[in-house]
C-alpha cells in the first residue's frame, strides 16, 4: 500500500496512496476572473516539484489557496493527509522576497523565530528551543553570523535566506516557495539547490515556483506546468515538449535549451 | 538648586496638578505601546479616526448623564469595528471607509450636544482637551483601561507583531490574523478614549504617532520602540504640563508641541537617519582630494536596499 517515499523515479500517479499535497478541481479568482480553472494535481511525499508558467499564470494564488489564506470558489486541498489548517504547524511558506517589508524593525533572528509559531496561546514567547532552532536554521544557510542584523540591513540575496531560513525553522514536512530563485547570482542558486536536495533526503516535501526552468529540467523530481490550470505534470524529462511550452507560454517568447535540445515557443 | 527643586515641586502641591500628571503618564505609556503599531502599519489616519468618532458616544453620553468613557470605548470600538468590516468585505477602500465613517460619526456627536445650553464649553473640551479638570475617579477609569490594553497587548504580543509586519506570512503560520487585526482596530479605540481627556480629540493622533514616531528614528527594534516612545511621551507631557502651569497656555497644546519638539530634535540628531548620518554620508564626496571614481570604471556594487 505504502510507496517508497524517496522513489525519484514513480510519476505522480504512482505515489496516490501517500499525498503530500493533494489539489482536486480548483476554482478560485479576483472579482469574477477566474485565475486557477479546475487546477487539479498531487505531488509525492519527499519529492521536489517545480511549478513554473508566465507571469500571471496562477502560480502565486494557486500557493495561496493551497495554504487557505483564500477561499477557493470551488475544488478541494489536502495537505499531508488533511486538511490545510490541522496541517499548519507542518507547512512553510515562503513568500516573493518583494511582498514582505524590510524595513520593520526586527532583527533577522527575530523574523526566522517567527517561523516557530504555530497556534495563538496567551502570553506565550518563543523559548530556548525556538531559538535554537531558528539559529539552526540561519546556520543552514550561513547566515548565522547575521543573526542579530537589521533586516533592512541585508542585500537582496541575503533577504531571499533570511525567508528560506524562516521557513525552515518550521522543520516542515511540506515546504512551499515562491520564486526562491529570483535575482541569485549562480553560486547562490546552486548552494540553494543544494538545501532543496538535503531537505528532500530527509522526507521534506518541495513545491517551487520558479522562472528558472533550466533549473527545474535538470534538478527537479517533476515540473508543474500552470497556466491557470495544469498544462503538463511529470518527471521534467517526459513534460519539457515543445507541446507543453507553447501551451503554457502561449505568446511569450521562450528559447530553451534542456540536455542538449533547445526548444523554441512563442509565434514571433 | 533650591529654586529649581521650588520651582518643581510646587506645581504639585495643588491635587488637580498631581492627578493631571498621572492621567498624562497613563496616556503617554498606553500611547506609545499602541502607536508603535500605528506608526508601523502607517494607521495614523484610523487614529484621529476613531477619536474623532468616539465622540459621538461622548456625545450621547454627556447628554444622558452616563460615564462618557463608557459611551466614548462603545462608539470608539463601534466604528473601528465597522471601518474594518465595510473596508474588508465591501468595494470601499480602508482610508474612504475611514473618511465617511468618521465624520458621519463626529458630525452626530456635535448635532446631539448642540441642543445642549453652552455647549461650546464642553465642545471645547472636548476637542482640545483638559487634563487640568480630571477627576480622580477618571484618573481610576483612565489606569484600569490602560492596564487592560497593556495586558492584552502582552498576552497577544506574537499574534499582533506577525500581523503588522507581514498579514500573509502570519496568517500561513497560523496566527488568526483577522482576529489580531479588528483587535487591534479596538485597542486603538479604546487608547483614544484614554487619551481625550488629557490632550482632546483633535491632538490624539499626536500621542499616537509623536512619540512612537520618534522612538523609531532612535531604536531597531519593536520592544525598544515602546518603551522609548514612552519615555519620550512621558517626558514631553510632563514639560508640557509645567509649560502649561507656568505660561497659563492650554495643557493639550503644549503637551503635544513638546512632543512634536521631540520629534524634530531625534530628526536632526538621530544617529541613523538624523543629520549626523547625512553629514556622514556627503562629507567623503565633497572633501577636495578624495579619490574621483575614475571615468568609465564600473563603481563599486552596492546592493540595492529597499524600504
Amino acid at each position: 500500500m505504502r510507496q517508497s517515499i524517496n522513489s525519484r523515479a514513480g510519476t505522480a500517479a504512482g505515489v496516490k496512496a501517500d499525498a503530500a499535497l493533494r489539489v482536486q478541481d480548483l476554482w478560485f479568482g479576483y472579482g469574477r476572473w477566474p485565475v486557477l480553472q479546475g487546477v487539479t494535481f498531487e505531488v509525492g511525499r519527499g519529492r521536489l516539484a517545480g511549478l513554473v508558467g508566465p507571469n500571471g499564470s496562477g502560480k502565486s494564488t494557486l500557493m495561496r489557496a493551497v495554504l487557505g489564506l483564500v477561499k477557493p470558489w470551488r475544488g478541494r486541498v489536502e495537505v499531508l493527509g488533511t486538511d490545510v489548517d490541522a496541517a499548519r504547524p507542518r507547512v512553510s511558506y515562503t513568500p516573493q522576497a518583494e511582498m514582505v517589508d524590510w524595513s520593520f524593525p526586527v532583527t533577522v533572528l527575530d523574523v526566522v523565530t517567527m517561523g516557530r509559531y504555530r497556534r495563538p496561546v496567551p502570553f506565550r514567547r518563543p523559548g530556548r528551543a525556538d531559538r535554537e532552532q531558528a539559529m539552526e536554521a540561519l546556520r543552514r544557510v550561513g547566515m548565522d553570523g547575521l543573526a542579530r542584523r537589521q533586516i533592512g540591513e541585508l542585500s537582496g540575496g541575503q533577504q531571499r535566506r533570511v525567508l528560506i531560513a524562516r521557513s525552515l525553522a518550521r522543520e516542515p514536512a511540506l515546504l512551499l516557495l515562491d520564486e526562491p530563485m529570483a535575482g541569485l547570482d549562480a553560486v547562490a542558486q546552486h548552494e540553494l539547490l543544494t538545501l532543496f536536495e538535503a531537505l528532500r533526503a530527509e522526507g521534506c516535501t518541495l513545491l517551487v515556483a520558479t522562472h528558472d526552468l533550466s533549473c527545474v529540467s535538470s534538478r527537479f523530481d517533476e515540473a508543474l506546468f500552470l497556466n491557470r490550470r495544469i498544462i503538463a505534470h511529470g518527471p521534467p524529462a517526459d513534460v519539457f515538449t515543445a507541446e507543453n511550452l507553447n501551451a503554457t507560454f502561449q505568446h511569450h517568447l521562450l528559447l530553451l535549451d534542456v540536455e542538449g535540445r533547445v526548444y523554441h515557443a512563442g509565434h514571433r | 538648586m533650591p529654586a529649581i527643586a521650588d520651582w518643581l515641586v510646587e506645581p504639585l502641591e495643588f491635587a488637580f496638578m498631581q492627578r493631571a500628571l498621572a492621567a498624562v503618564l497613563v496616556v503617554s505609556v498606553v500611547s506609545a505601546v499602541i502607536g508603535t503599531f500605528v506608526v508601523l502599519k502607517g494607521m495614523a489616519f484610523i487614529g484621529d479616526a476613531l477619536a474623532h468618532a468616539s465622540f459621538a458616544g461622548v456625545a450621547v453620553a454627556f447628554v444622558s448623564g452616563t460615564s462618557i468613557y463608557a459611551g466614548a470605548v462603545a462608539a470608539g470600538v463601534a466604528t473601528s469595528l465597522a471601518i474594518g468590516f465595510v473596508s474588508r468585505r465591501t468595494r470601499v477602500s480602508f482610508d474612504t471607509a475611514i473618511g465617511i465613517l468618521f465624520v458621519g460619526a463626529f458630525s452626530l456627536g456635535i448635532l446631539i450636544l448642540s441642543r445642549e445650553q453652552g455647549y461650546t464649553v464642553d465642545l471645547f473640551a472636548f476637542v482640545f482637551g483638559d487634563v487640568l479638570s480630571v477627576t480622580p475617579a477618571d484618573v481610576r477609569l483612565m489606569l484600569l483601561l490602560g492596564a487592560a490594553v497593556l495586558l492584552l497587548v502582552l498576552a497577544f504580543y506574537r499574534e499582533l507583531v506577525f500581523t503588522a509586519y507581514d498579514p500573509t506570512m502570519a496568517a500561513a503560520t497560523g496566527v488568526p490574523v483577522a482576529l489580531a487585526e479588528y483587535g487591534l482596530l479596538a485597542l486603538v479605540a479604546v487608547t483614544t478614549v484614554i487619551a481625550i481627556k488629557a490632550v482632546g480629540i483633535v491632538l490624539v493622533v499626536a500621542m499616537l504617532v509623536t512619540p512612537a514616531a520618534t522612538a523609531r528614528l532612535l531604536v531597531r527594534r519593536v520592544p525598544a520602540m515602546m518603551a522609548v516612545g514612552a519615555l519620550v511621551g512621558g517626558a514631553s507631557a510632563v514639560a508640557g504640563l509645567y509649560l502649561s502651569y507656568y505660561a497659563a497656555v492650554a495643557s493639550g497644546a503644549s503637551i503635544v508641541l513638546m512632543a512634536t519638539l521631540a520629534f524634530l530634535l531625534a530628526l536632526l540628531l538621530s544617529p541613523r537617519s538624523g543629520l549626523p548620518a547625512l553629514l556622514r554620508r556627503r562629507l567623503p564626496a565633497e572633501t577636495p582630494g578624495a579619490e574621483a571614481p575614475v571615468p568609465g570604471s564600473i563603481p563599486e556594487a552596492r546592493e540595492p536596499r529597499r524600504g
